[in-house]
């Protein structure tokens, strides 16, 4: 047998690695007993919800970060409307983020997780766009019953003759039309629906608006961005987005005929149309409302707002100034005129109003 | 009985559809890896290693950095975790009792945890860490990617120590060392590359995890400094994740290069491992 | 000189000292640790599923409605998702798996063996998300017009007819096959490799083509192991979770045709588990259905180990 040098028999490897062990859970423990809130400092702040604004608040984050306060550091993760209520009422987030209003149950649970009441804060409004893949097609026009009976699985394909009838002396695809909805929890999906569900009857009584709805049929994908993703990527698809996303997505959107039986295409023109014929809350502790199906002749029919969950009484008050500081700063002229280049709209000055007041009530 | 030409026909038949199932299995594993290169490679540059992603999503440019740096804290993590655990249990497993029951049980239940949906670990770990904590965190995700390397390391030390020759024990009890010195002095050193092969093996797989990883290190934009692990943390699987299902170019250009250097990164532990494998049996000879 | 005997020269003639009991108490401690952390999770992933149990019973398993918003939770088009499309996987994956372990282990010449066996283990080394980005861009946009020339032209069976979207039970299937097959491929090899050489030399004296060889010598003596590398690759196919998620088209349905969407139960835990968490019964639900999975994956895992061991190869 060979005599192979060994190397230098290393220290007590089993002492080693215990010692490291009670080391590591020393730490863990120490640290998990500092602030209950996540992150280390106040200055890292964590967010959670819509995917509609995701881009927007990223965005924002960003800037805020570069050009305003570089100790302040905002993490949004874009896991839809009811993954950030749910993780704002467990607390694991210090802010969510939600196109749809709370639930009473949601609100309850809400406002018991996070031991104070809870704000909803308007700050941005979008429409919902019907983003579409056929090629051929470079403009369409759809009404809502026609679109609930596509949701519902009655429409099937492109040239069948309740989308013929709108759309006179276009050549239609003969191609199935292949509807993709969200999976997950979405207050686009709410807004969606509650659209359908205001002018479809067949769709208030099968379906009904929530932000997760029993679909009839369709493929289901996650976010906004995967929904678009969805119809990019599969031929005769149509699916609902947030109306920049199918922009910067280079998606056809289609046109919807509105309560007012106008042609409406999706714009910060139409959207604007429906937030400033609407009328807003007066209570700041409930500031939420409906855009959807609006009377006005030029608006978009669907379109909401999306909110930002905060607590009224922050439990970390250095992190609670930081967060208000932040979300005034979206609030200014500045940044609200910015939005329509992402695709969204601003909000009306009254509104704007009410949001920054009801940031005021943050202590 | 068939005639001969037609016993050779059927036996060329087989041969040629046992190529066609090596095909089958070889041309996809190409055309991933030449589709990750192709679409990976034009935003490889060391902005990507080194910066987060835009805050614009649209942007082109940044890079995974906040991943690439969060897999390798929660990597680092689970192998801190899991490799002296497993490498004792595999001593235990070896030497002592090797037969005995617990010996027997342990065996057969880190085989059977190999199998583990990573999913379950997730939902473990976020039971009894995220919620307790009240946060997501590289501690947690690391935790998850721990439990997961574990068993895998626990058989492949076990499998490594076995083969240390009885000799080498027997000369150094013969010597009068003590069994916990021998073990340490002669038999861990001497199984040390079959060790590794298994640690290896072991990374390669944690850094290539997702799902346990959705719900414990949550994902983040931003780049957590590296001595922050309170907090959500990205992942380069996360991040690949959600890049990928994004109807902006520059996002998805973003997930390719990010799967570029993870299948790289893996390949690259998966190679080492087999070398050292390899490099070991021939020294063993 | 045996190991038992080199124990008992270590045990008697000298003074105890304390470290060599302390290293094995740490050593059996970290080996008990295996089995803690297994008995762990099981016990407290089941605590917090048990208000799911309490409240839909038999119905989380038999109910064919999941509507978390009006407390229903019924997980059967999961389940029927996840058998679904690991069946589909292992329909194409062992017939692939098996041949391609013959093949290497006895047609081709040891060099190419070995190196065409790495290069098929290398398809286990691919990550699950890697899988999914690749499955959407590249299988997708390839396996969708089969799939509808299929249901157009063999639309008379079932399976096939009504084709819905390129994201279906068919395409999940595909990729859990690819992803499967390294595994079930591996361990045939191993154990095709355990069959004496003398078996098959008999089967050749006699005049035996190779195939024939292979079907009388090696195929029946490997048929316990072949057996258990299938039950381990259908564990794995079952608690596959991001690249069917990218794949099956996120919509939970009981349904005969595979070109329609389904979901599978740990895809829809990573979907909806955030979501979840804050509402107590939606949670312990979905926990609840990642318990089920894992005690199927965990008798799967189980019966394949036995059947090993009882097979003599490892």
């Amino acid at each position: 047998m060979r005599i192979v040098h060994r190397r230098p028999a290393p220290r007590r490897v089993a002492a080693g690695a215990g010692a490291l062990g009670v080391l590591l859970l020393a730490a863990a423990c120490s640290s998990s007993s500092a602030s209950p809130t996540s992150g280390s400092s106040s200055s890292v702040i964590n967010g959670a919800g819509s995917t509609f604004a995701a881009p927007m608040y990223q965005q924002w984050a960003g800037q805020y970060h570069q050009s305003v306060a570089k100790s302040v550091q905002i993490n949004y993760q874009a896991i839809g409307s009811g993954g950030g209520i749910s993780e704002f009422t467990q607390g694991v987030v210090d802010f969510g983020a939600t196109d749809a209003p709370m639930t009473g149950t949601e609100k309850t649970a809400a406002q018991a997780g996070q031991g104070s009441v809870v704000l909803h804060i308007p700050m941005i409004i979008g429409a919902v766009a019907l983003a579409y893949n056929e090629p051929g097609l470079t403009s369409v026009t759809l009404d809502g019953p026609t679109l609930a009976n596509i949701y519902l699985g009655n429409v099937k394909k492109w040239n069948d003759p309740a989308i013929k009838k709108l759309n006179p002396g276009v050549k239609l695809p003969s191609d199935s039309i292949q509807p993709v909805e969200r999976a997950d929890s979405s207050g686009t999906s709410f807004a969606f629906t509650s659209y359908l569900k205001a002018i479809s009857p067949a769709w208030a009584s099968q379906v009904g608006a929530s932000k997760a709805p029993a679909w009839p049929i369709g493929t289901g994908a996650t976010g906004t961005s995967g929904v678009a993703a969805a119809v990019q990527q599969t031929k005769g698809a149509i699916g609902y987005v947030e109306y920049g996303y199918a922009v910067q997505g280079h998606l056809s959107v289609a046109s919807l005929v509105n309560a007012s039986g106008k042609t409406v295409a999706p714009s910060t023109a139409s959207t604007n149309a429906a937030s400033a014929a609407a009328t807003y809350p007066t209570d700041l502790t409930d500031l939420t409302f409906s855009l959807v199906n609006s009377s006005d002749p030029a608006a978009y029919p669907i379109v909401t707002p999306t909110y930002v969950l905060i607590a009224q009484k922050q439990k970390d008050s250095a992190k609670g100034k930081n967060l208000t500081a932040w979300l005034k700063w979206d609030l200014a002229t500045t940044q609200q005129n910015g939005v329509p280049k992402l695709g969204y709209a601003p909000l009306p000055s009254k509104l704007d109003q009410l949001s920054l007041a009801a940031l005021n009530t943050v202590h | 009985m068939t005639s001969l030409a037609s016993r050779r026909r059927r036996d060329r038949i087989m041969t040629g559809t046992m190529i066609a199932a090596v095909l089958i299995a070889v041309v996809p594993l190409a055309l991933i890896l030449a589709d990750v290169v192709a679409k990976g490679i034009g935003q490889l540059s060391l902005s990507f290693f080194t910066q987060p992603e835009p805050f614009v999503a649209t942007a082109p440019g940044g890079g995974f950095a906040a991943g690439i740096r969060g897999t390798i804290k929660m990597v680092a993590l689970g192998t801190v975790v899991a490799v002296p655990i497993g490498v004792l249990a595999g001593v235990y497993l070896s030497e002592y009792h090797a037969r005995g029951p617990l010996a027997t049980l342990v065996r057969f239940f880190a085989d059977v945890m190999t199998g583990i949906p990573s999913i379950f670990v997730g939902i473990f770990v976020f039971t009894v860490v995220v919620l307790s904590t009240g946060s997501f965190s590289a501690w947690a995700g690391g935790l998850a990617l721990g439990i997961l390397m574990l068993p895998l390391i626990v058989r492949t030390s076990e499998e490594a120590l076995r083969l240390v020759p009885d000799d080498l024990r027997e000369a150094a009890l013969a010597l009068g060392v003590r069994k916990w010195r021998t073990i340490v002095s002669v038999v861990l050193p001497t199984a040390l590359p079959g060790i590794m092969t298994g640690a290896l093996l072991a990374v390669a797989r944690a850094a290539g995890e997702t799902a346990p990883l959705l719900l414990t290190a949550f994902g983040n934009q931003l780049l957590v400094p590296w001595t922050s692990w309170n907090g959500p943390e990205a992942s380069l699987t996360l991040e690949i994740f959600t890049n990928s299902r994004s109807p902006f170019p520059a996002q998805q250009a973003r997930a390719w290069t990010g799967a570029l250097v993870l299948v790289f990164g893996v390949l690259v532990f998966s190679i080492a491992a087999r070398t050292v494998a390899t490099r070991r049996s021939r020294r063993a000879r | 000189m045996t190991r038992l005997t080199a124990d008992r020269l270590d045990a008697g003639t000298r003074p105890r000292r304390s470290a060599d009991p302390l290293f094995r108490y740490g050593a059996a401690g970290c080996a008990s640790v295996v089995l803690l952390l297994l008995g762990g999770m099981l016990i407290r992933t089941t605590w917090a599923a048990w208000p799911a149990f309490q409240h839909s019973g038999i119905g989380l398993v038999t109910g064919t409605t999941w509507n978390p918003a009006a407390g229903q939770f019924g997980g059967l088009p999961f389940i029927y998702g996840t058998l679904v499309t690991s069946a589909i996987a292992l329909l194409i994956g062992v017939p692939v798996a098996v041949l391609i372990a013959l093949f290497l282990s006895e047609v081709a010449p040891p060099r190419l063996g070995t190196g065409l066996g790495y290069v098929v283990d290398l398809l286990a080394a691919v990550p699950s998300v890697v899988y999914g980005l690749w499955g959407v861009f590249v299988l997708v946009p390839f396996l969708t017009p089969l799939w509808q020339w299929m249901s157009n032209n063999l639309g008379f069976i079932p399976l096939f007819s009504q084709f819905a979207s390129g994201r279906n039970f068919a395409t999940a299937g595909v990729i859990l096959a690819l992803m499967i097959t390294p595994i079930i491929s591996a361990i045939c090899r191993e154990v095709f490799m355990t069959v004496p050489t003398d078996e098959r030399e008999a089967g050749l004296a006699l005049g035996a083509t190779r195939w024939e060889m292979i079907r009388l010598a090696v195929l029946p003596r490997s048929r316990s192991g072949v057996v258990a590398a299938v039950m381990l690759g259908f564990g794995r196919a079952v608690g596959e979770t991001i690249a069917v998620a990218y794949l099956i088209g996120g919509f939970p349905k009981i349904t005969p045709h595979l070109f329609q969407q389904g979901s599978t139960i740990a895809a829809n835990i990573a979907l909806q588990f955030n979501e979840a968490a804050s509402q107590p019964l939606f949670k312990a639900a979905l926990i609840a259905l990642g318990v089920i999975l894992f005690g199927i994956t965990l008798l799967i895992n189980i019966a394949a180990r036995l059947i090993i061991r009882r097979g003599g190869t490892t």
